[in-house]
């Protein structure tokens, strides 16, 4: 009995006493692995991009050798343009560089051979001026059939008017568009038509107050790093209107554009609601995003109404890069909006030029792209289905982001994303190759076909590296078509003409221009996959000038140039 | 009886003693624990140093939300015995709600290394990282809290959070699924884990497990977190094109709770996409106002940590609060930057003639 008695009393004993006196247990712990693993090197034999920049001899370079930490003028990083400044018919590129970053403290012109490999032609081309250049622009704004090349920056601004020849003259002075001040940061510039003269105008975006006075770095949990862009007072941007004698005049405030949020990384000339007046869009770092609408000459900002100011919730985003295309099919150009980590990549459905919807969720971009600070991004149907698709370079604002938060990095992963019938976009980075999978510090990226093969490459620049000239090769049979255009009454690269082509009963609606994405210009030609097409397509321009041509009976998987004055069509291959 | 059953009689004897002895204070700690404030009061000024008294007396004070009283006992148990761990969290926890944010992680750290396997020190460390916007260290913290204990509901709903910061989605949806395993009822936790599943892939399986925790939410009938379900419903129902349920779900959010300028955005968008321009426009514009001058404050303020020993900071922030009719910051700020620019007399004029437009302000803003 009392043997039976001891076990009992001993659990009753431990049972009372031990609940209170608490031992560590162990439980299973989580992996701290990120969501979207960085630096996985895909295959080369079948990845859809291959970077060939060292191979066609693109040697230009940028990088702070190490140098940490970097202030907020630092990391902002630059663009680059994707244009024909030879009107050989081949894309060519345009890096602009920085005084004291990377290995020429230079812009540079890379010519296309047509062979695979590029020229470096800077030297004597006149684009060699030293300056801290961030964001540049294209277009030809003296119409003489030449692209020129803007140049924004940190106390700097330079016009290059291309004769032609390989050569660029600085008119910034007698154009008017020196900069105002050593301190005035200018970001993005973008070129547009807004008053339909014929000439091309110029949007001049600005960062923050920066200067040696301001907080150069802040305290993130025992780490100095560059400071937020919340610690710094906005600059506004500047409309200058080409007066078409070489001159540019500010305008404004005389046409609305007085009550900017500033801040702006961001801006991207478009006619969202198809009304034949180009509109105006800026996206603004931490700051509610403007949308101006043209009402012929003068803007009124649109931008909450409309919906594209803010997050889905109501919140501001860091908006920095920006691209408008028709996704979804409908006619109507939608919004993309690359923003901060932590937020997703804003997508807005543009509903008949009324108001936009974000759509980033429905459409799969919003948790792919949280864990990753979005700069460039480009819309363009990469696999010619006949869907636009979303490529997008991403890096951190910190170098020594590493050190603030041991789960992200400076260098990230440029990222594709497939659009799979106007309704989601699928991530494909990984089979995008190692182009996309090296992580890099994202930030210009702009879209060309540099081998007039009809499917769309793409150029990226890497802050602290080489840029990546990633030449797609997705295997794919489907048609394409695309327009080079010519502008007689309106701009001469027809910036802003709307092309509607008609291939059996789909109808693809496209726009010409060469802003967008951030600090970048792509390629002014208008390309159009076409899917499994078969047969001719029919195209409608509707030019700035509001002369509207139609063509029919167009061959598929062609280049064409047109004409608005003479209606020439030319198929170039 | 055998001698071998006297020796094993004697020694579990001997082991219950002690484990009883051990674990006495738990006994006396109940007995503490169940005392009113008013009692605890008495007690610690009858024993002003025991330090168990002061610190369930600091945790009788906390749950009143008296903060500043709560740190004083905290504080004096943790002088009355500086190996008393839980005073020394107590004390971080409370400072930390007072804002002294550097004071606080210091006796946080002291209490880590008094108690390195008490997960509620991970807890109130993490929380302390968070603050500082330091997402990586929270994160460890969290996942250590866990592992030394995973009976706690808080943990688990922490950790979520901080996984949701990261947009690892599929981690903080296990963590807030174990939460709500501890306690399935509990409104933030269900709300949550719908905002998780509002944010995964757009799927109709996560709309409507989204859908199906947001309501569960709202029938805890918890005021200000009915305000917010409401509000991720109305955004769920508008990514659906169901805009007469996202417009009937943001109205009831805006009426459960007012100030959240955000409800007022989606309603205006709500209603735009519906055609109702004229009151879309409206509840926009509304927002857009509102949230400017927030926005310009919040920026001030990043501005100031930046830049503390800039005056001319404080006087923006005085007339922002003064735009704001905030009258008593707006009193505040112009004494600090008179105190930094005393020589000022612009300025000076300026408030005092505010001040002595607002005679109700605390007067305590005297010109310094």
């Amino acid at each position: 009995m009392r043997r039976c008695l001891l076990p009992p009393l001993l659990s009753a004993v431990l049972a009372v006493v031990l609940p209170s006196c608490r031992s560590p247990r162990s439980h299973p712990s989580f992996s701290i692995s990120a969501a979207h693993p960085v630096g996985q090197v895909g295959n080369s034999a079948d990845a859809w991009f291959e970077d060939r920049a060292r191979a066609a001899g693109i040697t230009w370079r940028l990088g702070h050798q190490g140098r940490s930490p970097l202030t907020i003028l630092e990391v902002m990083g630059t663009g680059c343009a994707v244009l024909d400044f030879d009107n050989d018919g081949w894309d060519d590129i345009f890096f602009v560089g920085q005084t004291g970053v990377g290995n020429t403290g230079r812009c540079a012109l890379f010519r296309n051979r047509g062979d695979g490999t590029f020229a470096d032609v800077t030297r004597g081309s006149g684009l060699e001026a030293p300056g801290y250049y961030m964001g540049c622009a294209t277009a030809d704004v003296d119409n003489d059939s030449d692209t020129d090349i803007f140049v924004s920056g940190y106390g700097v601004n330079r016009l290059f008017r291309n004769d032609g020849r390989g050569r660029f003259t600085d008119i910034t002075r007698y154009a008017g568009l020196l900069a105002r001040a050593p301190t005035e940061w200018n970001s993005a510039a973008a070129f547009g038509d807004f008053d339909h003269d014929g000439w091309v105008d110029l949007y001049v975006g600005k960062y923050v107050v920066f200067h040696a006075k301001t907080p150069q770095f802040c305290d993130f949990a025992g780490v100095l790093a560059n400071c937020k862009p919340q610690v710094y007072d906005p600059q506004k941007g500047a409309l200058y209107r080409n007066r078409g004698n070489g001159q540019f005049q500010d305008v404004t405030q005389s046409v609305g554009l007085g009550d900017q949020s500033g801040k702006t990384l961001g801006a991207i000339f478009a006619d969202y609601n198809r009304d034949g007046k180009i509109d105006l869009y800026l996206a603004n770092d931490g700051m509610p995003c403007d949308l101006y609408e043209n009402l012929g000459g003068r803007f009124r900002n649109v931008g909450a109404v409309s919906g594209t100011a803010y997050r889905e919730g109501g919140d501001t985003q860091a908006g920095m890069g920006v691209d408008f295309a028709d996704y979804n099919g409908d006619g109507w150009l939608d919004l993309v909006v690359t923003t901060f980590q932590g937020e997703e990549t804003s997508l807005y459905a543009n509903r008949a030029g009324t108001h936009f919807e974000p759509c980033a969720t429905a459409a799969g971009l919003d948790a792919p792209t949280r864990a990753y600070v979005g700069f460039g991004a480009c819309f363009a149907d990469f696999d010619n289905d006949g869907w636009v698709d979303l490529a997008i370079a991403n890096g951190h604002v910190r170098d020594n982001e590493e050190k603030v938060d041991k789960f992200s990095s400076y260098r990230q992963p440029l990222q594709l994303f497939l659009n799979r019938d106007g309704k989601r976009f699928i991530e494909r980075t990984q089979q995008a190759g190692a182009g996309f999978t090296t992580p890099a510090v994202g930030r210009g990226l702009a879209t060309g076909d540099f081998n007039r093969d009809g499917r769309v490459d793409l150029v990226a620049v890497d802050l602290e590296g080489a840029p990546r000239l990633l030449m797609n090769r997705i295997p794919t049979a489907h048609r394409w078509i695309g327009f080079r255009l010519r502008g007689a009454r309106s701009n001469r690269l027809a910036l802003g003409a709307m092309v509607t082509v008609e291939v059996g009963d789909r109808t693809y609606v496209r726009e010409c221009r060469t802003s967008g994405s951030y600090f970048s210009a792509v390629s002014p030609t208008v390309h159009v996959g076409l899917g499994n097409a078969a047969g001719t397509a029919r195209a409608t321009i509707r030019w700035t000038s509001g002369k509207q041509t139609t063509l029919s009976h167009l061959a598929l998987n062609r280049y064409h140039t047109v004409d608005e004055a003479r209606g020439v069509l030319t198929p170039d291959r | 009886m055998r001698w071998w059953r006297l020796v094993l009689l004697g020694g579990v004897i001997a082991a219950g003693v002690t484990i009883v002895l051990r674990c006495a204070p738990s006994f006396r700690e109940r007995r503490l624990a169940r005392l009113s404030l008013a009692e605890l009061s008495r007690l610690s000024r009858q024993s002003p140093d025991d330090a168990l008294v002061l610190y369930y007396y600091g945790e009788a004070l906390q749950r009143r939300g008296k903060v500043s009283d709560a740190a004083d006992a905290f504080r004096r148990a943790a002088a009355a015995d500086p190996q008393m761990a839980r005073a020394r969290i107590g004390l971080g926890t409370t400072l930390m709600r007072l804002g002294r944010v550097a004071e606080a992680e210091a006796e946080l750290e002291r209490a880590r290394h008094l108690s390195p396997q008490n997960a509620e020190v991970y807890s109130a460390l993490s929380r302390i990282y968070l603050s500082r916007f330091d997402r990586s260290r929270a994160l460890e913290a969290l996942e250590k809290a866990v592992r030394l204990d995973a009976r706690q509901f808080s943990y688990w709903v922490q950790l979520g959070q901080v996984y949701f910061l990261y947009a690892r989605l599929d981690d903080a949806e296990r963590c807030l699924k174990r939460a709500l395993a501890l306690r399935p009822h509990d409104a933030r936790a269900l709300l949550w884990l719908g905002e998780v599943y509002a944010q995964k892939d757009d799927t109709p399986a996560h709309r409507r497990l989204a859908e199906e925790y947001l309501r569960a939410s709202l029938r805890q009938a918890d005021p200000k977190l009915s305000a917010e379900a409401h509000f991720e419903l109305g955004k769920l129902w508008r990514r659906a094109g169901r805009y007469a349920d996202a417009e009937k779900a943001l109205r009831t959010s805006l009426r459960l709770d007012a100030s959240r300028d955000q409800t007022l955005f989606l309603l205006g968008q709500v209603l735009l996409s519906q055609g109702k321009r004229e009151e879309g426009q409206r509840y926009v514009e509304s927002f857009h106002r509102r949230n400017a001058d927030k926005r310009a404050l919040s920026n001030l303020m990043d501005a100031m940590r930046a830049d503390p020993h800039n005056p001319s900071l404080y006087l923006r922030l005085a007339r922002l609060h003064r735009r704001m009719q905030n009258v008593n910051a707006a009193l505040n700020a112009y004494a600090m930057y008179l105190a930094q620019r005393p020589s000022d007399r612009a300025v000076a004029e300026e408030f005092e003639r505010y001040r002595r437009t607002n005679p109700s302000a605390r007067q305590e803003a005297q010109r310094p």
